[in-house]
């Protein structure tokens, strides 16, 4: 019977040309998948509001989950304010905290923010995928997510994952 | 000096398998007390190794970089003993040792397969030079840099938890034997009965594979603290898949010894079985699937894991296909047979296998096919596609054991019949009396119905023929239709809620109450945190929980500790969640009916290791 | 199918964070969905966990997501299809027919391959 040698070898192969191949994918860049960014309102830690419309505003924009109780947010805090004095204007997002934690933190530590949106029940965050901080979301035209890391954001992931997309 | 010993004793036993594969195939020696001798230095290089690596841990080493990053002074010495395996290079090294001790035991008791033990070599040989050169434990660290090493993960510190990766290997590394044994046969072509030796060895590895299994069950219930005991984990799928092949293999070679059929398909699962095993492991250390489980290895050694468990598959199936046996009898195979009852079965098992297997790479395919997209294929998959041919398989497992070989009309007809509408029609009635209808309890408890009643029907048949019963298989089957009773009734009349209480506040599930009685702190050696008492009150007894919320210091972990109340009847289940202020909790409770025949029913199936298969009642 | 009612919904603040709630509900089988649910998502955050067994503040607040969509009248695939959107394929467990035509129709055509084989096996003897 020709057909089952034939067969088995097909099998093996594409069974084991999947998994060798999947390894060496494993150790390259991964290809983000974009999304639209869902509209939504909320008020700044200064009281005022804020529309996600106003994101149209500006072709990119880099919006930085952050909180008081996040022990990595104190750990990338030195490199938000570094890109701050590169020009880069990030977008705040106080995520699950408390108003006059906030305020201290920022005076205490320096702010790093040209907006900070006050997001104390979490529900801005819940649309834009966020599961806890801190996290940074770069926004392409006001509608659509182009990239989104989870974790502390240092040179290193700014160069691999940030920077290509902003020098286009 | 100790792990360079240790390093050197591996090394050696690396050369000797060699050296064992080399001879057996260019020079077989006309004394087959060789193969005794070699295997017994090479089991004992390996076991002094293992020694050695103990050696460093119980003596807090730290200046071999393994122990440093899987052990941690304040271990209790049995756990320091079991961190041994706690982590990859380590249980290689485990596995390396099981799988030397089970080819010893072969060539002690079958000294007269000519190159068994020469292919079982070359997988040890692979994965021997595997550790040796790309994950040895006994890697130096220097210089030595923290003296308090870390932590052995919280949550493996636990003893169900420390013996499931053994008994795993002692199962996984037992199906190297039966792909040894087969090899030999299609090398060497003589008689069928040397193939014999591969339905014992078939059962060793299920039993040990059942037992390992059901451990991770087992530890998953109680220690994750969610009240799952199956996720349908990829790590968890590896080891299924070999299970579910091996129980095909198991079925196959019965077949095999009893009436000289199935001869190249049982040769064919050996292959298979082996694959399965190698590959689960793959998959487990690789880190190319995510899961709570995996060892995460660099892809590099990833590759070469790999590469050994396709050229192993492609040495199997080479010498299967250039050489398979053309001798086999052709018996009369009608749809009532008993030969037709284990066509089905393996074809059965081997189908669920792929769907297991499939399923749980799929992601992967998904992912390179549509240029880097995601998916997670979980639980409510694998139910929906495993359980259909789960069932199907079960109602001939009930009606297989009653057909005769050879049978070509149905010679039980009365007794099939009967089975099969008493258990319908009983289980119809309960399901509609005693609960509101599913479909899936119907057919589940009819089909255990019908297992039940098949078993005690053989039982009976040959007390009063006094013919010999296959003891070792009614336990097996009856293990198996208790663990599916379990599944069927905690599975589809479980009972769950969620709440939030204040201290002596209650809330009803049912029939009964949950009162918040009080929240202690609670302090040990590498712990700290809080413990709730709960009591639940049925109709005519009061139940105390104590569920804890963990977090342990040195590895930065919280963990959450469930309070269980067993019974044989129903467990009641309580997990804590958020803490709110100083005395109210969200927490969750749930009542598992049955659950534990679960887990009795595994170890009544791998208890059928120890029974024999011919017991003649006088 | 009796219809029962469970305690008040019980509102408190803790650091600052969001209100916690009991999960009621009027209905016997919307309180079945909410928790079978739970186990079709995974938690985004902890790898291998639905929400149903995680801890995590993201797990909360999916899980009041889901209540709240139960409460709306929304379907149960309405509620998946929206987590999807907001977090991406991968965070249910059950893969869309449509995307995954192959991996539920492999299955069924395994079926079809086994009675194809019996019925070959069986001829052979005859």
């Amino acid at each position: 019977m020709k057909i089952y040698p034939l067969l088995t070898i097909l099998l093996v192969i594409s069974l084991f040309g999947l998994l060798f191949f999947q390894l060496f994918l494993n150790s390259g860049i991964e290809e983000f998948d974009q999304k639209k960014l869902a509209p939504f309102e909320s008020n700044l830690l200064n009281g005022d509001s804020f529309t996600s419309e106003e994101l149209k505003n500006n072709s990119l924009s880099l919006l930085n989950v952050w909180a008081t109780w996040c022990v990595g947010c104190r750990l990338e805090h030195s490199y938000l304010m570094e890109l701050e004095k590169k020009g880069i204007s990030i977008i705040g997002i106080n995520y699950k905290d408390d108003k006059e934690k906030a305020f201290k933190w920022l005076d205490q530590f320096g702010d790093p923010y040209s907006e900070n949106i006050f997001d104390e029940k979490g529900e801005v965050g819940f649309l834009l995928g966020v599961s806890g901080a801190p996290e940074t979301f770069l926004i392409k035209n006001g509608d659509s997510v182009v990239m989104h890391h989870m974790g502390v954001l240092d040179e290193q992931v700014w160069n691999n994952k940030f920077a290509p997309l902003i020098d286009k | 000096m100790i792990p360079e010993l240790g390093n050197f004793l591996l090394i050696f036993s690396m050369i000797n398998s060699l050296l064992l594969i080399s001879i057996a195939l260019v020079f077989p020696p006309k004394d087959k007390r060789f193969f005794l001798s070699a295997s017994l230095v090479t089991f004992l290089a390996i076991f002094l190794s293992f020694i050695a690596l103990e050696i460093s841990f119980l003596t807090d080493d730290f200046s071999v970089l393994y122990v440093a990053t899987n052990s941690n002074p304040n271990l209790p010495i049995y756990y320091k003993f079991a961190a041994l395996w706690g982590g990859h290079e380590g249980s290689l090294l485990l596995f390396l040792l099981i799988l030397a001790g089970w080819i010893l035991v072969f060539v002690f008791f079958h000294r007269d397969h000519k190159h068994s033990s020469a292919f079982m070599n070359i997988v040890l040989f692979a994965l021997l030079s595997f550790t040796v050169f790309l994950s040895n434990p006994f890697e130096r660290l220097l210089p030595i840099s923290s003296i308090s090493g870390s932590d052995l993960n919280p949550l493996l510190q636990d003893f169900a938890f420390t013996i499931h990766p053994p008994m795993l290997y002692m199962g996984y590394a037992g199906l190297v034997i039966p792909f040894g044994i087969a090899m030999n046969f299609l090398l060497n072509q003589e008689k069928v009965k040397q193939l014999a030796p591969i339905r014992s060895w078939s059962v060793v590895s299920w039993s040990f594979l059942t037992l390992g299994i059901s451990l991770g069950s087992w530890w998953a219930y109680y220690e994750l603290g969610w009240g799952g005991w199956w996720f349908w984990d990829p790590v968890e799928n590896s080891a299924l898949v070999p299970w579910l092949l091996c129980t095909a293999l198991i079925h196959s070679s019965i077949a095999t010894n009893a009436r000289q059929i199935f001869i190249n398909w049982t040769i064919a699962l050996t292959i298979l079985s082996l694959a399965g095993s190698l590959l689960g492991m793959f998959l487990v250390r690789s880190g190319i699937i995510t899961s709570v489980h995996s060892f995460a290895l660099d892809p590099d050694r990833g590759i070469f894991l790999l590469l050994i468990c396709f050229v192993i598959v492609i040495l199997g199936f080479s010498l299967f296909f250039l050489k398979s046996y053309s001798k086999g009898l052709k018996t009369d195979m009608g749809i009532y047979s008993k030969e037709f009852m284990f066509f089905i079965n393996n074809a059965f098992l081997v189908t669920l296998s792929a769907i297991v297997l499939l399923g749980t790479i799929y992601p992967i395919i998904y992912e390179i096919f549509s240029g880097g997209d995601q998916i997670t294929v979980g639980a409510p998959y694998f139910n929906m596609v495993t359980i259909p041919f789960a069932l199907i398989l079960l109602f001939f497992q009930a009606i297989g054991p009653l057909t005769k070989w050879g049978g070509n009309k149905i010679d039980n007809l009365n007794s099939i019949g009967m089975i099969i509408l008493s258990s319908t029609a009983l289980s119809y009635l309960v399901s509609n009396i005693f609960f509101s209808f599913s479909f899936y309890e119907f057919v589940g408890n009819a089909i255990v119905l019908m297992l039940i009643q098949s078993l005690t029907l053989l039982v009976f048949k040959s007390f009063h023929s006094k013919r010999k019963i296959n003891l070792s298989m009614i336990a097996g089957h009856l293990g198996l239709a208790i663990l599916t009773f379990g599944i069927t009734i905690s599975s589809l009349n479980s009972v769950e809620k969620e709440f939030v209480l204040q201290k002596n506040e209650s809330v009803s599930v049912g029939s009964s109450t949950i009162t918040l009685e009080n929240t202690q702190t609670v302090q040990e050696d590498n712990y700290y945190g809080d413990r709730v008492t709960f009591s639940f009150q049925e109709e005519d007894r009061v139940l105390k929980l104590y569920p804890e919320r963990r977090f342990y210091p040195a590895s930065r972990m919280e963990t959450t500790e469930a309070g269980i109340y067993p019974s044989i009847y129903k467990d009641v289940y309580i997990s804590l969640g958020q803490k709110i202020g100083e005395n109210a909790w969200a927490a969750k409770v749930q009542i598992k009916p049955l659950v534990r025949f679960i887990w009795l029913g595994a170890i009544i199936m791998f208890l059928a290791l120890f029974v024999r298969t011919n017991i003649k009642f006088k | 199918m009796k219809s029962f009612l469970m305690i008040l919904i019980l509102s408190s603040f803790v650091n600052g964070q969001d209100e916690l709630k009991i999960f009621s509900f009027i209905n016997d089988l919307d309180e079945k969905r909410f928790y079978s649910l739970q186990k079709e998502v995974s938690c985004p955050l902890c790898e291998g966990s639905s929400i149903a067994g995680s801890n995590a503040p993201i797990a909360f607040d999916i899980k009041n997501k889901i209540y709240e969509e139960i409460l709306l009248g929304k379907s149960d695939e309405e509620i998946l299809a929206n987590l999807r959107n907001i977090f991406g394929e991968e965070v249910t467990y059950k893969p869309s027919f449509e995307n995954n035509i192959f991996l539920w129709l492999l299955p069924f055509i395994f079926f079809l391959l086994i009675l194809f084989a019996a019925r070959i096996f069986l001829k052979k003897n005859d």
